[in-house]
């Protein structure tokens, strides 16, 4: 196995401490970054890591905090999109939860290098747990000098702040977060402008994920060249894979990217009972399915998505072959049912509609001509929305329903028949 | 945004617009309409509609034309099989979960869910399932009923309260498609004099007028350019009237006031006074005749017979200078009748007493399109120079009229509920030998008068009004005279011979070039000037002519 990199404190006894976090070298890569380095090598260090955004877009980090305007002398901020709300995806969490200095230092870090003055960390409602870790974890980094002014007595200063959600998936998606923290309704806006140049409060803003953050410290401290050569040629680094459904040990699971999605599963203690794999969603639910055919496919960012899916929050939910892919369907449709956040129309009424539709159709009430519907439904979310979820919700009612339409059809067909047969009995 | 142009072909065809125009703007242009639910040109873009997409070549995902700004050489295409199947599909969309009770809804006719159904949807339903069940019939406003079920959550009557009058009423609760509109807890529209534009901005029944849902059906109606007169903002309306249906609406003919834009006075925006007051110019109480009093009874009796009586009562009251005249013009009459009224009356009689600065209705402006000054030309009467002597306050005249013995009163009703008492006229009875009144309707005081000519209120009439911006602006009549009334400025010009003035037959633009000619203030003024926005009088300063709110940065 190769080496850990993000999860090397996570079965050391109370690493979330700042002594045991610090023991373990931890707050070398500030220190190095504060004294040693301007804000223009941090950002060529993490430029030349190929470090790639982990909340799902996968959109190179260097490059969108070169997006940043020039300083004018006003605030600018960087958030910490810690609302893990992808369905499967669990990773952060437990960075958060066991290990949440290795975030904070790299927020510190982060924030050098963009020159924030403050940090808004946005942890998910739920998260309890994390956000008492997080909190206290920031207290003792504030007490030691290591975040608040004149961080480890250099010129910087950053101030913290951790905002909880309440439960809408949408504030996931970075301006709805912002909008969230700016105390309105999570709605997505319209961009341009983008958060680097208009973002909180109308500000350049930097919106980073957790395990993105908690990769700096180390590319910082072992070098950009050192990150980008533990993965693949365009997608640098170590990644988190958190693994569910049908597998001996669901869990995360630290792996480079590009491990193929048959070593993912492997790793994790293979499919429950030595079944056969059918279906695998590789990034959250708004990827687009994959099948038992895929299972060479390199997950990483470029191999995922030349496969017609997208490796996206790296959530990895396995399907062995006597899952019924009709219920899975309904299940996450009406994931996307609930969670439309109602402002623009594809979404808000195509995610209800098809979730109706595949209900209908587990009634025993479905059409063979419901498929068609479906698909039309999936193609006319799919790019037509202001956020990134319309095509989201699309992405799993195309693909289930193009590799698997048999599947469907005998479904509409049996569970027709049989609501029949009760009727008539 | 500094003016530079930007080329780009829409459908084919070349535009040159500045930099920073939006597709849909930039089609427009062209002539080309692009539909729309949530865009309004006076509102925050939100981009969440969606059915204005269009698409732009070299871009793979349709793009809205709302929000999209123009670029050198772009190429956009409104038309395209691409735009067909993603406007249906919004169509589809919105419909899915609208009761589509097209023949018992009040805005069926003016409906944009029927328009861009006809122009971009023609899809059949597929929908097999419950539609959401919402609150119908829900009153949120004087006003204004609530079909949440009809609603496609567009956003305009929020943003419009948000961002318009910042008053915050409704707001949009809940999310994904159970989502709706509703009061914010604890608030209501009851107070809000803008709310009845939420119902204008409305592009389908979700919002309905309780003052004129049911009456008429919106195809039914005619409309015709006004002014609205209940204040000195001279806000541009449009009266909306069906001459022949009005049994359907208390036998009235007006159904409707919906603003008018004009950028330079009310934008897309009137007040609720504005568009709840006309019910008066319609009521049963209208004069129809003219009336002679005859012992305690008042009779009908032709305009002719009864304007050579008035002129021989004037004549006889204030004969030889002895006699003293009170006249009470009007701050709801024309330029061109206050001149003909000047001319008359201030100028014949040398003893006459003019009441005319109004103090009713000076309160209550509200900054943005409500004055103080709840009458349409009180600067325009103030050009006129009514009373070179200088005028008298309207009410403290007619206070102290049946002690200051005037021989004759002549008095021109501005709105009857400001008409005096009774007792006034009752009293004048001894005292005064001529009660001579020109008026719209009939009240306890025009009961007592000696003479009563039934004028035409401003849906009836012609002329200039001056705001109170000093903006001119041209009335022109929506509906026909009711009865036999007529324009005041015509009573007045058949009047005028009995006095030795010819001003014709008191024809509207010949009396404007008379008035325009004569008045200082107008000179050089045309009616053609007028047109449209109206315009400026000079000595008025640029800055308050092009204002909509008055100091206030809202």
């Amino acid at each position: 196995m190769t080496e850990r990199i993000l999860t090397r404190n996570w079965q050391i006894v109370n690493a979330h401490t700042l002594a045991v976090y610090q023991s373990r070298g931890g707050y070398r890569a500030l220190a190095k970054a504060l004294t040693q380095m301007t804000p223009e090598q941090v950002t060529a260090e993490v430029l030349a890591s190929n470090l790639q955004g982990r909340g799902g877009a996968g959109f190179p980090t260097g490059r969108k905090w070169r997006f940043l305007p020039p300083p004018d002398g006003g605030p600018r901020y960087l958030v910490v999109n810690a609302d893990e709300g992808e369905p499967g995806t669990f990773k952060d969490r437990y960075i958060m939860e066991l290990d949440p200095h290795m975030m904070i230092e790299g927020i510190v870090i982060t924030g050098y290098a963009i020159g924030a003055t403050k940090c808004y960390i946005y942890i998910r409602g739920e998260y309890r747990p994390a956000a008492h870790r997080t909190l206290a974890a920031l207290h003792e980094a504030q007490a030691a000098g290591l975040l608040g002014p004149g961080i480890l007595g250099s010129g910087y200063s950053l101030d913290t702040d951790v905002i909880m959600g309440a439960g809408a998936y949408i504030c996931g998606e970075e301006t709805a977060l912002i909008e969230s923290i700016e105390g309105k309704k999570g709605w997505p806006r319209l961009k341009p402008p983008f958060p680097a140049v208009k973002g909180l409060f109308g500000r350049p803003t930097i919106v980073n994920n957790v395990e993105t953050l908690a990769c700096i410290p180390h590319i910082i401290e072992r070098g950009g060249a050192w990150f980008a050569a533990l993965g693949t040629p365009r997608n640098g680094g170590t990644k988190l894979f958190a693994v569910s459904g049908d597998v001996e040990q669901p869990g995360v699971i630290e792996l480079p990217m590009g491990t193929p999605l048959r070593q993912v599963i492997a790793a994790c203690g293979g499919v429950k009972g030595g079944r056969k794999v059918k279906a695998v969603i590789p990034g959250g639910a708004s990827a687009p399915v994959l099948t038992a055919d895929d299972l060479d496919l390199p997950m990483d960012f470029t191999s995922v998505a030349a496969a017609g899916s997208m490796l996206g929050s790296a959530a990895v939910m396995v399907m062995s072959e006597d899952r019924d892919m009709v219920y899975a369907l309904s299940v996450i449709m009406e994931f996307f049912a609930h969670e439309s956040c109602g402002q623009c129309t594809p979404c808000r009424e195509g995610t209800r509609w098809s979730n109706e539709i595949l209900h209908a159709i587990l009634a025993g009430k479905g059409r063979n001509s419901d498929i068609d519907t479906l698909l039309d439904i999936a193609r006319n979310m799919d790019g037509t929305t202001i956020c990134p979820m319309g095509p989201g919700a699309a992405a799993p009612l195309r693909s289930f329903l193009t590799k698997f339409r048999p599947e469907f059809e005998a479904a509409i067909e049996n569970l027709r028949n049989r609501a029949r047969g009760e009727a008539a009995a | 945004m500094s003016g530079e142009l930007v080329r780009l072909t829409i459908d084919g065809r070349e535009a040159m617009v500045p930099r920073g125009t939006t597709i849909l703007q930039a089609a427009e242009s062209l002539g080309i309409y692009i539909p729309r639910y949530c865009y309004h040109p006076a509102l925050r873009i939100v981009g969440s509609c969606r059915i204005c997409q269009v698409e732009v070549i070299g871009n793979p995902t349709p793009q809205i034309s709302c929000f999209t700004q123009v670029a050198e050489g772009m190429d956009v295409l409104t038309d395209s099989p691409l735009v067909k199947r993603v406007r249906t599909a919004v169509m589809e969309f919105l419909l899915l979960n609208h009761p589509i009770d097209c023949p018992i809804c009040d805005t069926s006719g003016e409906c944009d869910l029927q328009n861009f159904y006809m122009t971009d949807g023609k899809h059949r339903s597929r929908l097999r399932h419950h539609k959401i069940n919402r609150t119908k019939r829900k009153r949120i406003g004087q006003n204004v009923v609530l079909d949440q079920e009809r609603c496609i959550l567009c956003s305009r009557c929020v943003r419009f309260l948000q961002e318009v009058v910042q008053t915050h009423e409704l707001g949009l609760f809940g999310r994904g498609a159970p989502e709706r509109i509703d009061l914010v807890e604890g608030k209501s529209l009851d107070g809000n004099n803008y709310a009845g534009n939420i119902i204008d901005l409305c592009p389908v029944g979700a919002l309905t007028d309780d003052d004129f849902r049911f009456k008429f059906r919106v195809w039914d109606l005619s409309r015709a350019p006004s002014i609205c007169p209940f204040c000195s903002a001279g806000c541009n309306i449009e009266v909306h009237f069906n001459t022949e249906l009005c049994w359907k609406n208390n036998a009235m003919r007006i159904g409707r006031v919906k603003p008018r834009l004009n950028p330079h006075v009310n934008s897309y925006w009137m007040c609720d006074i504005g568009r709840y007051s006309f019910h008066y110019t319609e009521h049963p109480d209208r004069l129809k005749q003219p009336l002679v009093r005859e012992g305690e009874q008042q009779t009908a009796h032709s305009w002719s017979a009864a304007l050579a009586l008035a002129a021989a009562k004037l004549k006889q009251a204030v004969a030889g200078g002895t006699g003293r005249l009170a006249a009470f013009p009007s701050l709801y009459m024309t330029v061109e009748s206050a001149f003909l009224f000047r001319r008359l009356f201030s100028d014949q009689f040398n003893t006459a007493r003019m009441g005319f600065q109004s103090g009713i209705g000076l309160t209550g402006g509200d900054g943005f399109l409500l004055r103080d000054d709840r009458n349409p030309n009180r600067l325009g009467l103030e050009l006129v120079k009514m009373d070179r002597k200088g005028g008298e306050p309207r009410d403290e005249l007619l206070e102290r009229l049946p002690q200051s013995k005037f021989s004759a009163v002549v008095y021109v009703q501005e709105l009857p509920e400001r008409d005096p008492p009774a007792e006034l006229a009752a009293a004048l009875r001894g005292a005064t030998a001529a009660l001579i009144v020109f008026a719209t309707n009939a009240t306890p005081f025009t009961a007592l008068a000696d003479i009563v000519f039934p004028i035409c209120p401003w849906t009836e009439d012609h002329g200039t009004w001056v705001n109170w911006q000093g903006r001119a602006q041209w009335l022109t009549p929506a509906l026909p005279p009711m009865g036999g009334a007529k324009p005041l400025a015509a009573a007045l010009a058949g009047l005028a011979p009995f006095f030795g003035l010819n001003f014709g037959q008191g024809a509207p633009d010949e009396l404007f070039d008379r008035m325009a000619n004569e008045v200082p203030a107008f000179k050089g003024l045309t009616l053609p000037r007028l047109g449209g926005e109206g315009a400026g009088l000079p000595g008025f300063p640029a800055s308050r002519l092009t204002t909509l709110t008055e100091t206030k940065e809202r």
